[in-house]
C-alpha cells in the first residue's frame, strides 16, 4: 500500500500539542466549507466535552459536541442507544464507549457497520495512549475533565489512522497485508530474529511501508490485526521513528486494555523498520543491543540488501497474474488474516478513480457481511466497472473486471487468480507464523 | 451455543410506538409548543408533557442533521431498541413515526448457570424504504381525499386540519404491518391488466362516447376485478392514478365479498332476510385503505337480528367506530351499482354524498411531488373533482367530474341524474365486458408454464408504476392460485428482495445485480430505462452463467411484446 501522506504534516511524538498545524484547522462549524469535507469524526466525553475533531479546531466545536450530548442523552435516559441517523447521502453513526462518545459524520458510501468499525479504531487509537484503566479513573474522578490535556500530540496519529482507514482496505477487511517475498528469504529473517529471544521480547517484527515482513510471537499469544493497526499507524504517524532509535509505552488494546506495553522501534534500512516489543518499561538498553545482533547477523548474510531491494520495489502488477480482463483485486485469506492486492496501475494510480474502486469495494463487503444475512456470492454490474465478491470458508475476494465482461468469462478469469494465489502463496503471505 | 433453552424464546414482532403530524411554525415559543402538535397517537397513553419531549427530539435530529445535509435532513433514526423516520411532505409539515423494532427474547444461563433473559433487536428485519413507502402512502391518500395541508388550514383553519388528520390516520396507523416485510408494498405499482390491440381500441372507443354523451366528465379508468385497464386521457399524474385505484380497489374487494355473502344467504335459503341484512359502511377515512390489505369487509352494527345465525365469521359485526365522523358514514339497505355515488337510487337526493378529490395537475417530467422548490402550496396546482365509480360484474369504472364544470357540478347533487346515468350504462357496458373478459381468459393462459413454480419474479416500471409479480401468488381471498404449488418466498427471501431493490435505489448507476446467499439462493436484479425486474432462482448448483440464462428465459417468456412492461 502507498505510503504517501504527505499531505499530512509531519512532526515528531514528543512535540507539544500547539505545534502541530492541522490541515483545515482553521475551520469551524460556521464556515462553509466546514461541513462540506466527506467524512468527519468527532470524539467527546459523556459530558459533551470536545475531545477530537478531524477537521476544524476542538476548542470551536463544543456548540455541536453539546447538541450531540443532548441527543445522546435523551435515548439514554429512555434505555435505549442511538446508533445511527441517515439523512440524504449523509450517515451519521454513533459509539458509546463508557466515559468518551465516538461520532462519524460521512458522504462517502460506508455502511453503518464500517463506519462503527472506523470509530473503533479510534477508539483503540485513544486507548494505546491512555489504557482503559486510565481512561475510566480520569473520568470517574472528574467527568467534566478535559481529556485534549492528557492527549496532547496524539492528534497527528488520530488523522493519520483518519486517512489511512479511508486509503487502505486493510481496515476494512480486518487484517493486514504482508510484503510479497521469497519464502526462503522470509524464513531466515525469522531464523535470525529467533536469536535474540529472551523473557524481555514478548514480540519482535519488522515492517516496511506499512506492510509487514515478519513477525515473532510467544506460542501463547497472537497479534490481533487491530493491534497490528495501532503499530502500523504508530510507525506511521511520525517520523522520529526514521531519526532515531526510540522507546515509546503503547497500550495493545486487544492484547490487554489495561496496561502498557513497551516499544523499541529502530529503522535498520531506508524502508524497514524493527519493532521489538516488550512488557518491561526498563528494557531500552537489552533491545537496542539485540538490535544490533540482528543487524549484524541480516547483514553478514546478506539478507539486510536483500529486505530493502524487496521493500523499494512497489510489489507486484495485475500483469503478473496472467488473468483475462481482470483489472484489480483484493484477495484476503481467512486463515491467515492477511490480504494480497496488486499495485494500482491506470486507471486506478489516479487517486480519483482509486477511490471510485474503493467505494465498489466497500458496497461488495458490506453486503457479503450483512450481520444477518450474509452472502457467498455478491455480482453486479456499473458503467465503468463489473465487481465479483466471492466468499468461502477460506478467502474472501474483491475483483474488479470491465463492464463488458460475460459472466463466463469473468468465472474463468476469477479461477486463473486463484490458481495463480495457491501457486504464489508462500511468497504473498505469512504461511505459519514463527513462535519464540 | 447450546445453553439455550429452547422453550425461552419469545419473537416479539415490531410494533407502533407512537405517530405525529407536526409544524414547528405554529408555535415557536416555549408556552405554546403544543400547538405545534396537529395529530399525535401512540401505543401507551402519554402526557403532553412527554409529546412535546418526543417532537423537541424530533426538531433538534432536523436541526442537528441540517448542518451538514441542508436539503435533505434527517430522514430515520436507528436506536438500539426503535426505528425514528421523519418525512416533510409539504414545507415546515412533518410527518414523524416511531417503531419499536422487533425482538427475540431467549433465557440463556450465564457462566455462572443462572438463567438471564437476553434481547436481541432486529434492526436489519425493519427495512428503511419500506418505513418511508408508508408515511409517502399515507401522506398521498390523505392529500388525494382532504387537499393538502396548508390548503385546509388556509380555508377552514388548523381545527379543521386536525379533524381530519383524526379522521384520516386514526384506524389506519395501528393497522400498519411492519412485520411483513414484502418488496410489493415497498416498490407499491399498479396492477394493469395487458390488452389486445382489438380491445384496446373498442376500450378507447367506449370512453370515448361516454364523453362525448356526458361532457362533464373530464376524464375515466376502467377497471377489471382489481387490475387497471385504461387510466384516463394522461391529465391525472400517475401517483395519483395509483391512489385512486387503490381507494377502488379496496371497495371493489368490499363489495365482492358483500355478493358472496347475499349468494351464500341464498343459498342457505335465507334470501328472503338477506335484502335488509346487510349493511356499508361508507367513509372515506384510512380505513379504507385498510381494507386494501386485509380483506374484511365493514359491516354496520345495526344491522339485522340474522347476525347470529351466521357461522361465516366474516360477518360478525364489527365494533362502531366511534372514531369515524358520523356525516361520512352511509348506511343502505341494499347498495346500488354505485361504488361511489348513492346507494339507494330512489333515495332523496338529500342522501347523495359526493366524494371530492384533490389532484395534482400533471406535470410532463416529474409526477411525484418534489419538495425542492417550495414556499408555499401553489393552489394553481390542486384539481378539484367529484369522483362516481359504476360496478357491473368485474367491470368497475371511474369517473372524474371536474368541480369547475357548472354542469356536472349540479348533476352529482341530483338522484335523477344517478337513475338515468344507471340504465344508461347498464346497456352500453354489457358488449365491453364481454371483450375484457376474452381478454382475460387470453392473457390468463398465456404464460402458464412450469417456470411459474422453479422461480419467483416481480416487474416494475418506474414511469407507469405498472407491476406484474409472482412472489406472492395468492388471491385477494386467500386461496392459493395455479402457480403457487412451486417455490415459497421466505421470510430471508423477502428480505433480501428488499435489499436489493434499496441498493438499486441507492446506486441508480448499476444494471444488474446477481446475489448468492448464505443459504443457497440467487437474487437477481436487473434494470433498463426505469424498469426493474427482481428474479429468485433457488438453485444450490447452479453458477453465475446458468443463473444468468435462466434470468434471460423468464425475460423472454413474460416480458416481451406487453407494451405496458
Amino acid at each position: 500500500m502507498s505510503n504517501d501522506h504527505s499531505n499530512v504534516p509531519v512532526i515528531s511524538v514528543d512535540e507539544e500539542y500547539s505545534g502541530y498545524r492541522r490541515k483545515y484547522g482553521h475551520e469551524d462549524p460556521q464556515s462553509v466549507n466546514w461541513c462540506r469535507h466527506r467524512k468527519h469524526f468527532f470524539i467527546l466525553s459523556s459530558a459533551g466535552k470536545p475531545i477530537y475533531t478531524r477537521y476544524g479546531d476542538e476548542s470551536r466545536i463544543s456548540g455541536y459536541t453539546g447538541v450531540i450530548q443532548a441527543i445522546v442523552s435523551f435515548f439514554v435516559d429512555a434505555e435505549d442507544s442511538i446508533r445511527c441517523i441517515n439523512a440524504g447521502n449523509h450517515k451519521f453513526v454513533f459509539l458509546l464507549k463508557g466515559p468518551l462518545y465516538l461520532v462519524a459524520v460521512s458522504r462517502t458510501n460506508e455502511s453503518e457497520t464500517q463506519l462503527r468499525d472506523q470509530l473503533n479504531y479510534l477508539y483503540n487509537q485513544i486507548l494505546s495512549v491512555l489504557t482503559s484503566t486510565q481512561l475510566t479513573r480520569i473520568f470517574e474522578q472528574r467527568i467534566n475533565y478535559d481529556l485534549r490535556l492528557l492527549l496532547g500530540g496524539t492528534e497527528p496519529f488520530l488523522d493519520n489512522l483518519a486517512t489511512s482507514m479511508s486509503d487502505e482496505p486493510g481496515f476494512m477487511l480486518g487484517s493486514i497485508q504482508c510484503v510479497r517475498m521469497n519464502k526462503e528469504l522470509r524464513d531466515k529473517i525469522g531464523s535470525i530474529l529467533q536469536i535474540v529471544k529472551s523473557k524481555d521480547l514478548l514480540y519482535a517484527m519488522l515492517i516496511a511501508n506499512n506492510k509487514l515482513i515478519t513477525l515473532l510471537r510467544p506460542k501463547r499469544h497472537s497479534l490481533h490485526s487491530a493491534d497490528l493497526h495501532l503499530i502500523f499507524n504508530m510507525v506511521n504517524g511520525s517520523s522520529t521513528f526514521r531519526s532515531a532509535e526510540s522507546w515509546t509505552p503503547i497500550c495493545l488494546p486487544k492484547f490487554n486494555n489495561k496496561g502498557f506495553l513497551h516499544a523499541y522501534v529502530c529503522y535498520i534500512t531506508g524502508n524497514v523498520c524493527l519493532l521489538l516489543i516488550s512488557p518491561d518499561k526498563d528494557k531500552f538498553f537489552e533491545l537496542s543491543d539485540a538490535k544490533s545482533i540482528i543487524v549484524e547477523e541480516l547483514t553478514s548474510c546478506n539478507a539486510l540488501q536483500a529486505i530493502e531491494e524487496v521493500s523499494q520495489s512497489e510489489g507486484y502488477s495485475i500483469a503478473d497474474v496472467g488473468a483475462a480482463g481482470l483489472r484489480h483485486f483484493i484477495y484476503k485469506s481467512r486463515k491467515h488474516v492477511q490480504y494480497t492486492s496488486p499495485t494500482f496501475m491506470a486507471p486506478y494510480n489516479d487517486p480519483h478513480e482509486k477511490q471510485k474502486l474503493f467505494k465498489l469495494y466497500r458496497y461488495t463487503h458490506d453486503r457479503m457481511h450483512s450481520r444477518i444475512r450474509p452472502l457467498k456470492v455478491h455480482y453486479y454490474v456499473s458503467p465503468t466497472e463489473t465487481i465479483l465478491g466471492w466468499i468461502t470458508s477460506t478467502f474472501e475476494l474483491y475483483a474488479a473486471f470491465g463492464p463488458l465482461i460475460s459472466k463466463s468469462a469473468l468465472t474463468n478469469s476469477s479461477h486463473t487468480l486463484l490458481k495463480w494465489i495457491k501457486k504464489e502463496e508462500e511468497n504473498l503471505f505469512i504461511l505459519n507464523s514463527q513462535v519464540f | 451455543m447450546d445453553t439455550t433453552n429452547s422453550q425461552g424464546i419469545v419473537t416479539v414482532p415490531p410494533s407502533l410506538s407512537y405517530f405525529c403530524v407536526y409544524n414547528p411554525s405554529f408555535g415557536d415559543t416555549d408556552d405554546s409548543q403544543s400547538d405545534q402538535l396537529l395529530y399525535y397517537t401512540s401505543k401507551k397513553t402519554v402526557p403532553m408533557d412527554v409529546k412535546i419531549r418526543q417532537v423537541g427530539l424530533a426538531q433538534g435530529l432536523v436541526n442537528f442533521t441540517r448542518v451538514f445535509s441542508p436539503s435533505k435532513p434527517c430522514e430515520n433514526v436507528h436506536t438500539q431498541k426503535n426505528r425514528l423516520a421523519f418525512y416533510e411532505p409539504e414545507p415546515d409539515y412533518w410527518i414523524h413515526i416511531s417503531i419499536e423494532l422487533g425482538h427475540v427474547k431467549k433465557v440463556i444461563k450465564d457462566k455462572e448457570g443462572k438463567p438471564k433473559t437476553t434481547i436481541d433487536y432486529l434492526d436489519s428485519n425493519l427495512h428503511d424504504s419500506g418505513v418511508k413507502r408508508m408515511l409517502e402512502l399515507g401522506y398521498e391518500m390523505y392529500r388525494i381525499f382532504n387537499g393538502p395541508f396548508e390548503y385546509t388550514v388556509r380555508t377552514d383553519g388548523i381545527k379543521a386540519l386536525k379533524n381530519k388528520l383524526e379522521e384520516f390516520f386514526a384506524n389506519w396507523v395501528f393497522e400498519w404491518d411492519f412485520e411483513k416485510t414484502e418488496l410489493t408494498k415497498t416498490v407499491d405499482g399498479i396492477l394493469y391488466m395487458p390488452l389486445s390491440d382489438s380491445a384496446e381500441s373498442q376500450i378507447t372507443s367506449f370512453v370515448n362516447q361516454i364523453q362525448s354523451d356526458y361532457e362533464f366528465i373530464s376524464d375515466m379508468f376502467v377497471i377489471w376485478q382489481n387490475k387497471l385497464v385504461y387510466r384516463g386521457n394522461g391529465a391525472i399524474p400517475v401517483n395519483n392514478v395509483r391512489g385512486i385505484w387503490r381507494h377502488l380497489v379496496s371497495y371493489i374487494a368490499e363489495r365482492d365479498e358483500h355478493d358472496r355473502e347475499i349468494e351464500n344467504k341464498r343459498k342457505n335459503k335465507e334470501a328472503e332476510k338477506v335484502s335488509t341484512f346487510m349493511g356499508f359502511t361508507r367513509n372515506i377515512s384510512g380505513s379504507n385503505l385498510l381494507s386494501y390489505f386485509s380483506t374484511t369487509p365493514k359491516v354496520s352494527p345495526s344491522t339485522s337480528p340474522t347476525n347470529s345465525t351466521s357461522h361465516n365469521p366474516s360477518t360478525a359485526p364489527l365494533e362502531t367506530n366511534g372514531l369515524l365522523s358520523p356525516s361520512t358514514q352511509v348506511f343502505i339497505p341494499g347498495p346500488s351499482n354505485f361504488l361511489l355515488g348513492p346507494t339507494n337510487l330512489h333515495g332523496p337526493d338529500g342522501d347523495i354524498h359526493p366524494v371530492k378529490v384533490y389532484l395534482s395537475k400533471n406535470s410532463n417530467s416529474s409526477n411525484i411531488r418534489t419538495v425542492d422548490h417550495r414556499h408555499d402550496v401553489d393552489e394553481s396546482d390542486i384539481e378539484e373533482y367529484y369522483l362516481v365509480a359504476y360496478k357491473q360484474n368485474a367491470l368497475t369504472l371511474v369517473f372524474f367530474i371536474p368541480l369547475n364544470s357548472l354542469e356536472g357540478s349540479a348533476k352529482v347533487q341530483e338522484m335523477v341524474f344517478y337513475r338515468s346515468f344507471h340504465n344508461y350504462l347498464t346497456s352500453q357496458s354489457e358488449e365491453i365486458i364481454k371483450i375484457l373478459n376474452e381478454n382475460h381468459e387470453k392473457s390468463k393462459k398465456l404464460g402458464r408454464t412450469d417456470i411459474d413454480k422453479e422461480y419467483r419474479y416481480l416487474f416494475f416500471n418506474k414511469m407507469t408504476l405498472a407491476v406484474k409479480s409472482s412472489l406472492y401468488p395468492f388471491s385477494s381471498n386467500g386461496s392459493l392460485t395455479s402457480s403457487s404449488r412451486g417455490l415459497t418466498i421466505t421470510s430471508e427471501m423477502a428480505h433480501a428482495l428488499c435489499e436489493l431493490h434499496e441498493d438499486l435505489e441507492k446506486y441508480p448507476q448499476l444494471t444488474e445485480i446477481y446475489t448468492r446467499s448464505s443459504t443457497n439462493f440467487w437474487i437477481v436484479g436487473k434494470r433498463s430505462e426505469g424498469r426493474v425486474l427482481y428474479i429468485v432462482v433457488p438453485k444450490k448448483e447452479a453458477s453465475l452463467a446458468e443463473v444468468e440464462d435462466d434470468v434471460r428465459r423468464i425475460t423472454a417468456i413474460y416480458f416481451s411484446g406487453d407494451n405496458i412492461y
